[in-house]
């Protein structure tokens, strides 16, 4: 009998035994939003997997551009009547960069002073030519005192422009990246046709998950071009991420799911949003493959979750789990219980008696 | 919880007192015809007539608990000899003594033939000398059975039949049908299922039951 009962035991304990993995699973785990909230979730919070935590880094403020004090420096020439000198600083601007960062306004000044150096120093074809990107570009022109030649070269520059025909051409590369054309929006996503006026043009594309990429065309002599685009680095992914949740957007969409692949370096991510309520997805090879809801604290409980959804850990079969064998001793002795008042009859003391 | 403990407790551990019983008739006011048996020969003298002794009446009032091991029979005494003669299945009760009253009773103070009075005295002696007859029985078909005998209690107890009773002492015998005690409500009748008045023999079967009568 007790050999009978200790093998009992052991099966007992045996199954109960949840199936653990030989090899603990790295997974990357971003936690944002209300951290207090999702609890403390160190690495071996969860057994079989491995967390590593991933910190974004803090949203740094780029360096001011120097274009716009060159520009003021080359202006102050001209005004001096250094035109070699002007021309000169104004070299040191990069139209090309101003136009992919959208700043028209600044390249529009640095040209437009360009055309007055050029005039100036009696060059009057770089003139001509500068005064023709202006057109080229579309650039509005700025408040800046020039020459009445200076404005007529320019104003005949527009004009030829404005006469011109246009020409399509055909913009290939990463589909669905955003498209800028000398710093304003084509309002369409690759792949797209645009209409450019003769010249030289700025084409910038943008795309999350990818490197920005910059492309100078000249019009018509190209009907067709194709702009590549590197992957993103982990910190710009970061920083496209974080930009998609702060304009909004889904923090786990195909693309936000890709960028988390990408920024955690891990081809395991979980991400899990602490507010009122805690909410949960795993990324896997940049693919969303789970998501989960929990209460507030329940951090771990949402990352096993995860884990067992995704298919990173085997869920415990049902007789594995604790509360299986609660409920079902629970039950037994309910239904035991029952059984027992309903058929139980008590032994009467029964007396014979003369009456 | 402690309540609902209790009250388990007291479910599993106490088992309710239950009283059956016992008349020698079918109501408390009647004797049964069992007990009023003519003998054979004088055909015009009751058997209980013989428990005179000079001016006294005595007797032995034997009630026994006969189980039945295997079956339950009905009433009728071909059912009862078929169930217990047949087959050794039916026993009296003694583990715990036997119910064994002495009465002796002057001649003038009871009237044989009045049968109401023969009950009455006869309840009024056993309760006041012993108003239990057996303290629970076993929970088998048991047949209830009063002997009236001239055997004094002592000589029954020292009889080499014991348990058996000689069935040439009797003077009057009834029984109940077979019943299980314990599902029994209020009161259990004997009686002798006999359609005469001259019912000696069956009272001897009665008496000397289970052993087939000679």
């Amino acid at each position: 009998m007790m050999v009978a009962r200790s093998l009992v035991l052991i099966v007992a304990l045996a199954a109960c035994a949840a199936p653990k993995p030989q090899h603990t699973i790295p997974v990357a785990l971003l936690v944002d939003g209300d951290r207090a909230g999702v609890g403390s979730l160190p690495k071996d919070a969860v057994s079989g997997l491995e967390l590593r935590p991933v910190e974004l880094a803090a949203p740094t403020t780029s360096a001011p551009d120097p274009s716009a004090a060159t520009i003021a420096h080359a202006r102050g020439m001209y005004a001096g009547g250094d035109f070699d000198a002007c021309r000169g600083e104004l070299a040191k601007v990069d139209i090309t960069h101003l136009l992919a960062t959208r700043d028209r306004a600044l390249a529009a000044r640095a040209l437009v002073l360009d055309t007055a150096c050029a005039w100036g120093a009696l060059d009057k074809s770089s003139a001509g030519a500068t005064a023709a990107r202006i057109a080229s570009y579309g650039l509005e022109l700025p408040d800046l005192a020039v020459s009445p030649d200076v404005e007529r070269v320019i104003g005949e520059a527009l004009a030829a422009a404005g006469k011109a025909p246009r020409a399509a051409l055909v913009v290939t590369g990463e589909i669905g990246a955003r498209l800028t054309v000398d710093g304003r929006e084509a309002g369409c996503a690759l792949p797209c046709t645009i209409d450019l006026a003769p010249g030289d043009h700025v084409l910038a594309v943008d795309a999350d998950g990818f490197q920005p990429a910059v492309q100078t065309v000249r019009s018509p002599d190209a009907a067709k071009v194709s702009i590549a685009q590197q992957p993103a680095s982990a910190e710009l992914a970061a920083r496209q991420w974080r930009a998609r949740i702060g304009r909004g957007q889904p923090a786990t969409d195909v693309i936000g799911a890709a960028l988390l692949g990408r920024l955690a370096k891990e081809s395991r991510v979980a991400l899990v949003h602490g507010d009122k309520q805690l909410t949960g997805a795993l990324v896997v090879d940049g693919k969303l493959v789970a998501s989960a809801r929990g209460e507030r604290g329940e951090g771990p409980e949402i990352v096993r979750e995860l884990a067992y959804d995704g298919g990173l850990l085997r869920r415990p079969s049902i007789w594995q789990r604790p509360w299986f064998w609660i409920a079902t001793t629970t039950a037994v002795a309910v239904v035991a219980g029952v059984v027992i008042a309903v058929t139980y009859e008590p032994d009467k003391h029964t007396r014979l008696v003369v009456p | 919880m402690r309540n609902t403990l209790l009250a388990l407790f007291v479910l599993v551990g106490c088992s309710p007192q239950h009283d059956v019983g016992i008349l020698l008739g079918p109501d408390k006011d009647t004797l049964t015809q069992g007990f009023r048996c003519y003998r054979d020969n004088p055909p015009t003298e009751l058997m209980f007539q013989r428990s005179v002794v000079g001016n006294l009446v005595k007797f032995s009032l034997v009630i026994d608990l006969i189980t039945i091991d295997d079956g339950f029979p009905g009433c009728r005494g071909e059912e009862l000899v078929q169930a217990c003669l047949e087959t050794g299945a039916c026993k009296i009760y003694t583990a715990q003594g036997r119910y064994c009253q002495d009465i002796t009773v002057p001649l003038s103070e009871i009237d044989l033939s009045n049968p109401a009075a023969v009950i009455h005295y006869i309840g009024a002696t056993l309760r006041a000398q012993d108003p239990i007859i057996a303290d629970d029985p076993p929970d088998v078909p048991t047949v209830i059975r009063a002997v009236a005998s001239l055997q004094t209690c002592a000589e029954i107890a020292a009889s080499p039949d014991y348990p058996l009773l000689d069935a040439d002492s009797a003077l009057g015998c009834a029984y109940s049908c077979p019943a299980l005690l314990d599902q029994v409500n209020g009161t259990i009748s004997l009686s002798l299922d006999s359609l005469s008045t001259h019912c000696e023999q069956l009272v001897r079967a009665c008496a000397g039951f289970p052993r087939a009568p000679i």
